[in-house]
């Protein structure tokens, strides 16, 4: 087991203590602001050699909204990290009664390629707000990040207590055998269920945040122009290798008509008449990656680009119209920057659509009727619901992040975070004395025993007459 | 193999039907479980009676009193429980609706277990109803009287469809966790509960995993010993110690261990009488494997009090074993019987360490005056739960998430705690379809200006 070390000396380093007392965990929390800070350049340029990511878009999701969660972490953790004392019965007055946020002991976090710094740091952040210890396995894919983490990451975090281990399917597989107290996975649904089976081994919980195919609805009332900048943004942004990305459309035939001008308007205005000269426009993060799209564009028929470069991994913002439930773009997860349309005849077939397939990391509706939103919202299910927009419910921390089903289970994003991390310990402290107060629990047991205990112990619905 | 995936999928298609969402019907459905045990009392004590010699304070008492309430306060609270739940709002999202949607999961099962085998299926049950979801519940087949009891009362009661009762043992199990379900609350043992989750892997099912371990009892020499022993005879003896959050063993100081060993007699005499096995208060092994299970664990060991035994009707007489060694095979599982070792610690610092270098346990005891003492233990171990100067009772209050960790489990439930953990807390971002200049600045092209 080549990590057996590595694991005992960070649990060895749990053991000792030093991860719980709160200016500890401030102390390395305010380090990964300073990783963020000292090493922003090298982050905008090992994701733009990964995959190609603009600035802007690294800048945002890798630095931004990072040093966001820090801060909101950072702003409240005392709060967090005390005892939460509940509502008492009868019989516990006196007592005192709280939840513990213990730490769970040594972490796991895998992380995936396409935010390559935002989805090992953000759950991270809650890991050690929470008091634990963590390994950090960044992808293998993304590997100008992969290599700036394993090399600069030990320079700010105490690396008795963080660690990051590299490699990529046969060292994930060594690594897991492993016991570790917490699992953390942003990935796809088929490795998702690897991690949780070897979680199983050592009934470790763990937090899955997977993926699926998010649909979105476009009603017929609604304001094309900003229907096609949401989504267009949605889609293409990181060249649409976004776990939340909308990944499908699906409207009437005549949105359809009416959006597809809208779309291409929109797409010019971002990205200019040859997006492949745009500097806010990614690439594919691997030739695999590029394959498996450029083999979706047989899906339908192109309305909107289409183009592709294979030496650059280049494909152009692509929207596919009339694509068919069987086509190739609508058998797995897009990932790319494709957005097949689904025509449908009106908003009943599009959740049942929606109700169809497996339950997805988001839903999106659009429409001017806040009543259709809430009709979407109210009949389909999904890790998180968006009306009249894309991807911005990630941005709210106080908005749980995760998926259902086949996109994941638990949740994270600010307090989350922390609370996915902690064990929620349930602490009852009681007085020695007053004992009289205990014996119609005890045996011999007697009738009268029986009727004081059920009048001190029992939970009347208010509006029920007691006297009677 | 059929059966199953037709129970499954008929409570599948009942809770897509979505007769099981609006909060009148899952009321209406509390009510009747109410009714239920209310109606039906005697034959709920009648059942834990034949399988348990459960006797009828104590089976009124816990299984039935705790349902009771539970069934009130969730009836009570669940609207409030259920509402959307509005969210702090960002500067980009200050004109938008957020919140948090509370939304049934879909299908859950309910796996419950023998030694209190009506509350640990209907607290479990009640929260997954609450929560809108479809339930299909699967009690342990050792309790038979009550895994009978429940086959047949469930379903004349409660929406048949929605609330399937699947009995039998291993092999039924084993089938019923090929089927997908959307969540899987599970009470038991460590060893089978690796196996719940790894079946639950295939269908990334989440799982509530409420096992066991050795829940650890230290007594300070600083402390009210006759208090701590009376709370300590009552939780451990209790259901004839087939509890998992019983106190399982005893640390404490070599001067105080005779002390200890004294007073639990005491209190035990006044528990059950002179003799023990004709107090109609004191409970049987559930079965003869466990009976030779539990027995096993004292060979070799010095028996301080107790250790009559009578295989024929199961019976274990309370028992106290001292100066035991923490090699020793009582030492090594969960006990799940009426025999305390006492195991010597000369110190905290020694108390401590002997706790976290075993598995975290369901629940950890301690006794003593000292508060910040209290405090310590608790702030260096690591366990599901914690009574400080009793045992058990942070199990009655439902504010309290009750639950395991590590191998003693993951996840919790009791109260609003059973809610959340039946639903799915799913994030709402409602924006204004108009408005479009706020999102100029998120658009390319990009620019330092914009960033």
């Amino acid at each position: 087991n080549p990590y057996a070390g590595l694991v005992s000396h960070l649990r060895a380093s749990w053991l000792s203590g030093k991860t719980r007392p709160m200016e500890y965990r401030v102390a390395q929390l305010e380090a990964l602001g300073r990783f963020l800070d000292d090493k922003k350049q090298e982050i905008l340029e090992a994701t733009e050699l990964d995959m190609g990511k603009p600035s802007f878009e690294a800048f945002f999701s890798e630095i931004l909204l990072c040093k966001n969660e820090i801060n909101v972490t950072l702003n409240n953790l005392s709060h967090w990290m005390k005892d939460e004392h509940v509502d008492k019965n009868l019989v516990m007055q006196l007592d005192s009664a709280f939840i513990r946020k213990d730490p769970y002991g040594v972490v796991l976090i895998i992380a995936p390629w396409n935010y390559p710094i935002h989805l090992f740091l953000v759950p991270l952040i809650g890991a050690i707000a929470a008091g634990n210890c963590a390994i950090i396995k960044p992808s293998e894919i993304s590997k100008n990040t992969e290599r700036l983490v394993a090399e600069t990451l030990s320079c700010y975090l105490d690396s008795d207590c963080f660690a990051v281990v590299t490699g990529g399917v046969p060292e994930t597989t060594r690594l897991l055998e492993n016991k570790f107290d917490y699992i953390f996975f942003t990935g796809s649904p088929p490795v998702g269920r690897i991690v949780m089976t070897a979680a199983a081994k050592h009934l470790t919980p763990v937090t899955l945040e997977l993926g699926g195919k998010n649909p979105c609805y476009v009603s017929d009332t609604c304001d094309v122009t900003n229907v096609a900048q949401r989504v267009a943004w949605g889609r293409f942004f990181n060249a649409g290798q976004t776990c939340i990305a909308p990944d499908y459309l699906l409207c009437t035939l005549e949105m359809q008509e009416k959006l597809m001008p809208a779309l291409r308007e929109a797409i010019t205005e971002f990205f200019g008449s040859n997006p492949r000269e745009s500097p806010d426009f990614g690439r594919i993060v691997s030739d695999k990656q590029f394959q498996r799209l450029r083999a979706l564009l047989g899906s339908g028929r192109v309305a909107i680009g289409g183009q592709t470069d294979e030496a650059e991994r280049y494909i152009a913002p692509t929207v596919l119209a009339d694509v068919l439930p069987s086509d190739p773009a609508m058998q797995e997860e897009v990932f790319g920057p494709i957005l097949p349309i689904v025509v449908i005849a009106n908003m009943d077939e599009a959740i049942d659509f929606i109700n169809a397939r497996p339950r997805p990391l988001a839903v999106y509706a659009f429409s001017c009727d806040s009543k259709i939103v809430n009709q979407v919202l109210e009949r389909t299910s999904s890790g998180g619901f968006c009306g009249n927009d894309t991807l911005m419910l990630v941005t709210l921390a106080s908005l749980p992040f995760g998926g259902i089903g086949n996109s994941g289970l638990g949740k994270y994003h600010g307090k989350f975070t922390f609370d996915t991390f902690s064990h929620h310990r349930g602490c009852l402290h009681r007085s020695m004395g007053l004992e009289t107060l205990n014996s119609p629990r005890y045996p011999p047991y007697t009738q009268q025993k029986l009727g004081l205990l059920t009048t001190t112990f029992e939970v009347k619905r208010r509006g029920t007459c007691t006297l009677l | 193999m059929e059966k199953m995936q037709q129970i499954v999928g008929r409570a599948r298609a009942a809770f897509q039907s979505g007769r099981s969402r609006p909060l009148e019907f899952r009321i209406q459905q509390l009510k009747a479980l109410e009714r239920m045990v209310q109606e039906k009392e005697k034959e709920i004590l009648a059942a834990l009676k034949a399988d348990l010699n459960k006797c009828g304070h104590n089976a009124y008492s816990h299984e039935i009193l705790g349902v009771l309430g539970e069934l009130a306060l969730t009836m009570e609270k669940l609207p409030s429980w259920a509402a959307p739940q509005p969210v702090k709002k960002n500067l980009l999202t200050m004109r938008d609706e957020a919140y948090i949607n509370y939304e049934p999961l879909g299908v859950v099962l309910v796996i419950g277990a023998w030694n209190y085998p009506f509350v640990l299926v209907m607290q479990p049950l009640i929260g997954a109803i609450a929560a809108g979801n479809a339930v299909v519940v699967k009690p342990s087949e050792v309790s038979e009287n009550t895994a009978r009891l429940v086959a047949e009362l469930l379903p004349q009661y409660l929406d048949k469809d929605l609330y399937p009762v699947v009995t039998g043992g291993v092999p039924e199990t084993t089938e019923l966790l090929t089927q997908r379900f959307d969540h899987i609350l599970y009470t038991g043992n460590t060893a089978v509960g690796k196996i719940v989750m790894a079946a639950a892997a295939k269908h990334l099912t989440p799982v509530t995993l409420e096992l066991g371990g050795k829940s650890p009892c230290y007594i300070d020499k600083d402390c009210d010993l006759a208090v701590a022993c009376r709370r300590i005879t009552w939780g451990k003896y209790m259901n004839c110690g087939q509890t998992c959050i019983a106190p399982d063993y005893i640390l404490c100081d070599p001067s105080i261990q005779s002390k200890v060993v004294e007073n639990i007699k005491a209190t035990l005499k006044e528990f059950y009488g002179e003799d023990v096995k004709s107090s109609p208060d004191y409970e049987r092994i559930i079965n003869q494997r466990h009976f030779r299970r539990v027995k096993s664990l004292l060979e070799g060991q010095k028996i301080a009090h107790g250790g009559e035994t009578d295989e024929a009707s199961c019976f274990i007489a309370p028992t106290i074993l001292t100066d035991v060694s923490p090699e020793s095979k009582v030492m090594e599982e969960e006990i799940f019987g009426p025999v305390l070792p006492i195991v010597t610690v000369k110190s905290v610092e020694e108390a401590i360490e002997f706790i976290n270098c075993r598995e975290k346990p369901l629940a950890l005891y301690v006794f003593s005056n000292n508060k910040q003492l209290i405090k310590r233990i608790i702030s260096e171990t690591s366990s599901g739960g914690v009574t400080g100067n009793d045992v058990i009772m942070h199990f009655f209050l439902s504010t309290l998430p009750f639950g395991g960790v590590g191998h003693s489990g993951m996840g919790a439930y009791h109260g609003k705690h059973s809610f959340e953990t039946f639903s799915h807390r799913r994030a709402c971002l409602i924006k204004d379809l108009k408005m479009e200049s706020t999102n100029k600045m998120r658009y390319p092209p990009g620019s330092q200006k914009k960033v």
